[in-house]
């Protein structure tokens, strides 16, 4: 109990830092598209959903908290801390050139508790909404109107996102229907920098810095629907649908440079203006089905209309549609003792994503394959999770940038039962 | 206790980690390309722009001229800064260094190095060597000051086009200071009292010299005599050639002061008329606050220059130094070291510097309200005048060229 907590506190610690954090790093950049808007959403899913591809509306595993859909946190039964990190490698390249980014990062945080076990749970998360991690150089120019001969090269380099914290209850209403609300605030700092170097020592680099601010307020429903034994003997049929509010953000824009000699507002936020950013409603629906304890197959879909989006480079910006397929084989559940490679869960899927972009009349579509290990503690309910991806980006047209996206995810759940007094030690 | 993760046997945690950092270990390797420029908004552009100084003042300062690494004497008549007479100003010093006595009969010889000449070149300047009848401070000697001369001319001297020169001292002169050397009881105080060096006054228009301080000697003939034997038939003085350094140099210019002549002022290498250059370095006036690069040019008035008759010269200002200074600082002599200097460009005859981190500070608030002052570079006891084109001028004002980027909404 004591040692749950105290990892509670510093994953949520790490997780807020990283969150936070605006510093560069090699290990910093992400995805070229997270450049448009307020990045590219993240779809938080629970580990063992996101390697089978999934968001993981009705996937529900009383070891690894679930974090897509309210409802189920009502069927929560041991104690959880969830949290881990993530390294991301981006290869893309277009007509011009290729380059690799990559990025390591905090995943989601999220504490679940049994309020009355398998029937009330409550969550409080900490997870990304969208992220803006990128570094974009260009060819270099030339100042044609001084006497010099005089090349720059411009660097943008992007940080931050919104991020999401949250904190909410699953009640299950009936037998086999549960409910989950989560309200949330909404908050995030994206800063954009500018560097221009110039060739010429005797110019000083220059740098501006588009930082904003936001916050705001979203709510979140889910409904979650399970039947055991409906196509057969001990199986078990979920049905998971959640669906995510507008968010209208309180934005707020400034300029800022540092030149050596201190930092100055280019544009302070009074002269930049307030904005009104408005992010899209998010609907998902998803259907699990389990043959027995060892085998799952589910799929959901998930719906979110970007095109009602309302901020900068909103005309690039269309809806987006994400379905995925996936299968668990848990074979730690197996009732006959075997090998070494019956101690863990294996899980794999698909997923494609039509993307929030639309550039030069083409979406920015996503097709990503997901595997995973599970190893869970054969003494509690803890595991520790990795999930593999490959994904292609953007190869819909030449002009754009293709990315190849290679993922590893390490996650930890800690499970244990708590407010129990043991009677024997 | 959960456990799970400290039990041995089942090494889950290490195996994750290890995999965990073996990714990271190859990830790390970042490739930086140019990927997707041409799908991303345009940067702003950059802006090459030029702001006017509006406004420039020749502001006299207090400045010294003793013990520079010059000092000039001479009289010229300028046809651009009209006449200048210069009177140079000599002490010898009194050190006993290799030399315990000189003889009575001693001869002594003021000697000149010519390190630069002002004016006609072939002309004969004459000189007299007159005794200062007033003690004065070299440290604290200003350009403007006047010496108090005695009638006592100790020797007279013409320069032509010699390099140095040996002017013998009067027998008169040198053996006052003979006696002030070979006294044994305060000996350098008698000397500070009663006697104060000499003056290099100008006899005729011709030309003004500048002489190194540091090679400028009075020149010692310790002759032997019968008499310096002592009591044993002895000689305890070595015969020979002996110099003395100058304890202190300086100089005193007379001229008149050249009010700016419509499109240019006249600056010196004296403080005593500097260009004071006025404006804020607001961003409204420099026009962005994302500053790249910010010069100063200032451009030198070269058709005014060129009015020399043929033969004569004048010392070429090769760069200008710049001073930040508080008003209160233009109230007293000026000390410090400049902080800037503006170095020639001989394409166009201006005076270029690098002005960012004066006007970036400007901007950013963290530099306290100085404007700057401009001399001809240095004030080290030579004379040397030039023209700098003023605020009046049509195409060469005192300007900044600023190289910026204004990011817009």
């Amino acid at each position: 109990m004591k040692k749950i907590a105290l990892l509670a506190l510093t994953g949520l610690l790490i997780s807020t830092s990283l969150y936070a954090q605006q510093s560069q790093s090699q290990l910093n950049n992400g995805s070229f598209y997270t450049y448009f808007g307020m990045g590219l959403p993240v779809d938080v899913s629970s580990p063992s959903a996101s390697s089978m591809g999934l968001q993981g509306v009705a996937v529900q595993d009383f070891r690894i908290s679930n974090i897509a859909n309210p409802a189920i946190w009502s069927q929560s039964y041991y104690s959880n801390v969830s949290g881990g990190f993530s390294l991301r490698t981006f290869k893309a390249s277009d007509n011009f050139g290729s380059r690799t980014n990559s990025i390591l990062q905090a995943s989601q945080f999220q504490m679940v508790f049994p309020i009355d076990r398998e029937r009330i749970g409550v969550s409080l998360s900490l997870s990304p909404i969208t992220e803006s991690k990128f570094q974009i150089q260009r060819n270099s120019g030339d100042l044609s109107n001084t006497a010099v001969d005089l090349d720059y090269a411009v660097t943008n380099t992007g940080t931050g996102g919104l991020n999401r914290l949250e904190l909410g209850f699953g009640i299950e209403l009936f037998e086999g229907v549960s409910f989950g609300y989560a309200p949330s605030l909404v908050f995030g700092v994206l800063e954009n920098e500018t560097i221009y170097n110039f060739s010429d020592s005797n110019y000083n680099n220059i740098n501006f810095s588009e930082i904003n601010s936001n916050y705001g307020f979203g709510n979140r429903f889910g409904l979650y629907l399970t039947q055991r034994d409906l196509i057969g003997s001990n199986d078990r049929t979920s049905l998971g649908i959640t669906f995510n509010l507008p968010v209208n953000l309180v934005s707020e824009s400034s300029i800022e440079t540092n030149t050596g000699a201190g930092s100055m507002d280019l544009l302070p936020a009074n002269e930049f203006g307030e904005q009104d950013i408005r992010m899209p409603m998010e609907s998902a629906i998803g259907i699990t089905y389990e043959f027995n304890q060892q085998w799952l197959i589910s799929s959901d879909l998930v719906y979110q209309n970007w095109s009602d989006y309302q901020g900068r480079n909103e005309e690039l910006f269309t809806d987006r549609l994400k379905a995925g397929f996936g299968a668990q084989y848990n074979a730690a559940r197996r009732n006959s003792p075997g090998g070494f490679f019956t101690r863990f869960n294996y899980r794999a899927g698909v997923s494609y994503d039509t993307g929030n972009l639309e550039i030069n009349d083409t979406q920015i579509e996503t097709l990503m394959l997901s595997a995973g290990l599970g190893i869970p503690s054969r003494r509690t309910g803890s595991s520790i999770d990795l999930n593999f991806d490959f994904g292609i980006r953007g190869a819909g047209a030449s002009e754009l940038v293709a990315e190849r996206i290679y993922g590893l995810r390490v996650s930890f759940n800690l499970s244990e039962l708590m407010f129990l007094q043991r009677r024997l030690d | 206790m959960n456990t799970f993760f400290l039990r041995k046997g089942q090494p889950h945690l290490l195996f994750s980690l290890a995999l965990f950092s073996l990714l990271i270990a190859v990830s790390s390797c970042e490739d930086s390309g140019i990927v997707g420029s041409d799908l991303v908004d345009e940067p702003p552009s950059i802006n090459s722009d030029t702001v006017d100084i509006p406004l420039t003042e020749g502001i006299p300062i207090t400045a010294f001229s003793g013990n520079e690494n010059y000092f000039s004497a001479g009289w010229y008549n300028d046809n651009s800064f009209g006449e200048q007479q210069i009177t140079g100003m000599v002490n010898p010093s009194l050190s006993r260094q290799g030399i315990n006595d000189i003889e009575v009969d001693a001869k002594g010889y003021l000697k000149l190095h010519i390190e630069e000449v002002y004016g006609d070149q072939n002309a004969t300047a004459s000189f007299d060597l007159v005794e200062i009848g007033r003690r004065w401070r070299a440290p604290a000697w200003r350009h403007d000051s006047i010496p108090e001369l005695t009638n006592n001319v100790v020797a007279s001297f013409d320069i032509t086009d010699q390099d140095s020169l040996e002017i013998p001292l009067s027998d008169e002169w040198f053996g006052r200071y003979v006696e002030s050397f070979n006294t044994t009881a305060a000996r350098d105080s008698l000397y500070r009292q009663e006697m104060f060096g000499l003056a290099l006054v100008p006899k005729n228009q011709a030309k003004i010299i500048s002489f190194g301080s540091g090679n400028t000697e009075l020149i010692i003939d310790n002759q032997e005599t019968s008499e310096d034997d002592d009591e044993n038939g002895e000689d305890d003085e070595e015969p020979g050639i002996y110099t003395q350094f100058m304890r202190a140099t300086a100089y005193s210019v007379n001229r008149e002061f050249i009010p700016p002549q419509g499109q240019n002022t006249a600056l010196y290498n004296t403080f005593e008329n500097t260009l004071r250059l006025s404006f804020d370095a607001t961003e409204e006036f420099i026009g962005s606050k994302n500053v790249s690069r910010a010069e100063l040019v200032l451009y030198e008035d070269t058709l005014a220059l060129q009015n020399l008759p043929a033969g004569h010269t004048r010392p070429e200002a090769k760069a200008l130094y710049v001073y930040l200074l508080d008003e209160n600082e233009t109230e007293r002599a000026v000390l410090k070291d400049p902080s800037y200097e503006m170095l020639r460009e001989e394409e166009d005859n201006s005076f270029r510097l690098n002005l960012t981190s004066y006007i970036n500070s400007n901007l950013a608030g963290t530099m306290d309200e100085r404007d700057l002052y401009v001399i001809v570079r240095s004030n080290d006891g030579r004379i040397i005048p030039t023209f700098i084109q003023n605020e009046t001028s049509e195409d060469r004002k005192p300007r900044i060229i600023i190289t910026s980027v204004n990011p817009e909404k």
